[in-house]
């Protein structure tokens, strides 16, 4: 269990660089896969997670403050369940995704959060009764434990739950599964090609 | 004023920080001039004051180009420190048009260039480096903590290919653009950016299309023809069909994905 | 021709770029903000930042007629700054029909309607007077962005 609280403190930090602090790309899916894998022991899986979600991601571009799914949570939450609930990966996947959509709304709910209290907190900095840094600090606080309590509640709920109903999964649905997973890097690959199009007009 | 830049440029890795719908990036962007602010107007709080909620208008810009934004912002403000009372408000109104229209331009040129181009290139790099290691190296990589190292130097190389360039804006685009005049665009000018874009945009392009027919070769040539083959392919084909289609209809991937798992799911019980 | 009309208050920017014009057939952005037409250094920026295979006129409401029947014959997007130049467009006879909102400016009192975009009484009392005259509007940030009604 503490391996698990572990690995969603990481899977936590690691989002935070999409979009509040750095943007290294630390949480491109590729590298947040990866080094979820090397925690969770087997850091094949990760990569493997984080190059077919960073694949399937490519046609999201977070232009202009909309909020797309997040690959990191999508590689991540897979690679947790798979690492430590020994999900199969085609399942994890699967579930990565509906959690990264899922994350959405909460990524909306703190942005409104936030634009609700812009106006107190202006006058306040205006005044000089809140310097910048403590907000931000504040602010950093605020976000990463959001994070961290949406990835360790989803991934210690679904985790175990998989665990109880795992020899009751038919093998057919094993097979759907399997089969929409094998299509993820042809679909992804195709649209690499495309998102580096040219056409209409770029230069 | 000397100005210690790269101050500056750390505080821009929490330019987002504060992100909201109302002003988007506007606490960040205050948090990044704010030293600046504090030593212009040390003598003068009215002014400090003033400087502070101008600087929390709304901002909005790509938070790797946004330096080329900040940097004029910087000039502008110490001119505007230095200005006497009667022309104050002109320079103010000249300060918010550098802000709009260097923030603007920073946003069209650096989603270009940063997300929709270096972002899947430096993926396509990885792809490329991953394929290739296991094809020349893999035999000489017999333990499994050698095959771990060689990925993870992948991962690593891939997320220079995206940091050096982009380090680099962020700390010269502060320079540039704090140097630069109406006439040099801010510093923009120094680089053809969009003659960048198409440029790497292409190469990507001729690099995937290989890519692709090379996945084909390895992951199909060789096999017999079996009915598993035929439906596996028949499969493939299909889907890319569709991707076609569902592009067309701004439909993104991640929901076509989740279709063909429930129609594959609803196939294979009826079968 | 206008194939797109978009109202968008940061007008040259991520998502008018890399988002819509790809997607739509666009020879020429005819840009309306009376604040850009008067500035020469936001129109020189907006051209640096769009791709030199577009065509690009930074123009005020009243004068976007003339320049709108010169070139009949392009695939023109507009790209109008607020609703009180869009309802300049509608008065001085530019046919308008279908009109996407992707951003307004937030100020003071402005209620939210959507993510970024927000309305006060006066742009509300706009799209009431413009819907009556068959124009529809919906607000859509990206292509792949779901629709969002304006009911008022």
């Amino acid at each position: 269990m503490f391996e698990i609280v572990i690995a969603c403190a990481v899977l936590a930090l690691l989002e935070m660089d999409t979009t509040y602090l750095g943007q290294f790309l630390f949480s491109r899916p590729t590298c947040a896969g990866a080094i979820m894998g090397y925690l969770c022991g087997d850091f094949f899986l990760g990569l493997q997670l984080g190059v077919f979600t960073e694949l399937l991601f490519i046609d999201f571009v977070p232009i202009g403050g909309v909020v797309p799914p997040s690959g990191a949570i999508c590689a991540g939450t897979g690679v947790i369940l798979s690492g430590y609930f020994k999900m199969d990966i085609y399942f994890s996947f699967f579930v990565g995704i509906l959690l990264s959509l899922l994350f959405t709304s909460v990524e909306k709910t703190l942005r409104k959060y936030r634009s609700n209290l812009l106006p107190s907190i202006e006058k306040q900095i205006v005044e000089g009764s809140i310097t910048p840094f403590s907000l931000i600090a504040q602010s950093f606080l605020v976000e990463y434990m959001a994070v961290f309590i949406f990835i360790l509640l989803m991934t210690t709920l679904l985790g175990p739950t998989f665990l109880y109903i795992d020899e009751h999964i038919p093998r057919s649905l094993h097979i759907a599964f399997k089969f929409s997973y094998f299509l993820v890097p042809w679909i992804g690959l195709s649209m690499l090609f495309i998102s580096f199009s040219t056409k209409p007009k770029v230069e | 004023m000397k100005i210690n830049f790269f101050k500056i440029f750390l505080r821009t890795f929490l330019l987002q920080i504060f992100w909201n719908y109302r002003k988007m990036q506007n606490i960040g962007r205050l948090f990044v001039v704010m030293p600046i602010l504090r030593n212009l107007y040390k003598d003068n709080p009215d002014m400090l004051k003033r400087a502070i909620s101008r600087n929390l208008d709304a901002f909005n810009s790509n938070p790797v180009m946004a330096s080329y934004s900040i940097g004029a912002m910087i000039k502008q403000e110490e001119k505007i420190a230095k200005t006497e009372q009667v022309r104050l408000l002109g320079e103010e109104r000249e300060w918010r048009v550098i802000s709009v229209s260097t923030a603007n331009a920073a946003a069209s040129l650096g989603d270009r260039l940063f997300w929709a181009t270096l972002k899947p290139f430096s993926l396509l790099f990885l792809i490329i480096t991953l394929y290739a290691t296991q094809i020349y190296t893999l035999k000489n990589l017999d333990t499994p903590a050698d095959r771990i190292a060689a990925a993870i130097g992948a991962v690593v190389l891939s997320l220079l290919v995206y940091n050096i360039p982009a380090l680099l804006v962020r700390y010269k685009g502060l320079k540039d653009s704090y140097d630069g005049t109406e006439d040099s665009f801010y510093g923009l000018i120094k680089l053809n950016w969009n003659r960048i874009i198409y440029t790497l945009k292409t190469t990507g392009q001729i690099l995937t299309f290989a890519l692709f027919v090379y996945s084909l070769y390895i992951n199909f040539a060789g096999e017999d023809l079996s009915a598993d083959l035929l439906t596996r392919t028949a499969l493939l084909v299909s889907f890319l069909v569709l991707s076609v289609w569902t592009r067309k209809l701004n439909i993104p991937n991640i929901y076509l994905y989740i279709a063909a798992t429930f129609i594959f799911c609803v196939a294979s019980f009826i079968s | 021709m206008i194939t797109f009309i978009r109202v968008d208050s940061r007008l040259i920017h991520g998502q008018v770029v890399q988002a819509w014009l790809p997607k739509i057939k666009t020879d020429k952005v005819l840009v309306i903000s009376s604040q850009a037409a008067q500035n020469t250094l936001m129109a020189k920026m907006m051209r640096m930042a769009l791709p030199q295979g577009y065509e690009l006129e930074v123009i005020a409401a009243n004068e976007a007629l003339p320049s709108l029947k010169k070139d009949e014959a392009k695939n023109i997007f507009v790209l109008v700054e607020d609703l009180n130049q869009l309802e300049e467009l509608a008065k001085q006879g530019v046919a308008l029909e279908k009109v996407n909102i992707g951003n307004t400016k937030y100020e003071e009192g402005k209620k939210e309607f959507s993510a970024g975009v927000y309305f006060d009484e006066n742009d509300l009392a706009i799209i009431n007077n413009l819907k009556k005259q068959n124009i529809a509007f919906s607000i859509k940030a990206l292509p792949s962005s779901l629709e969002v009604k304006i009911d008022v």
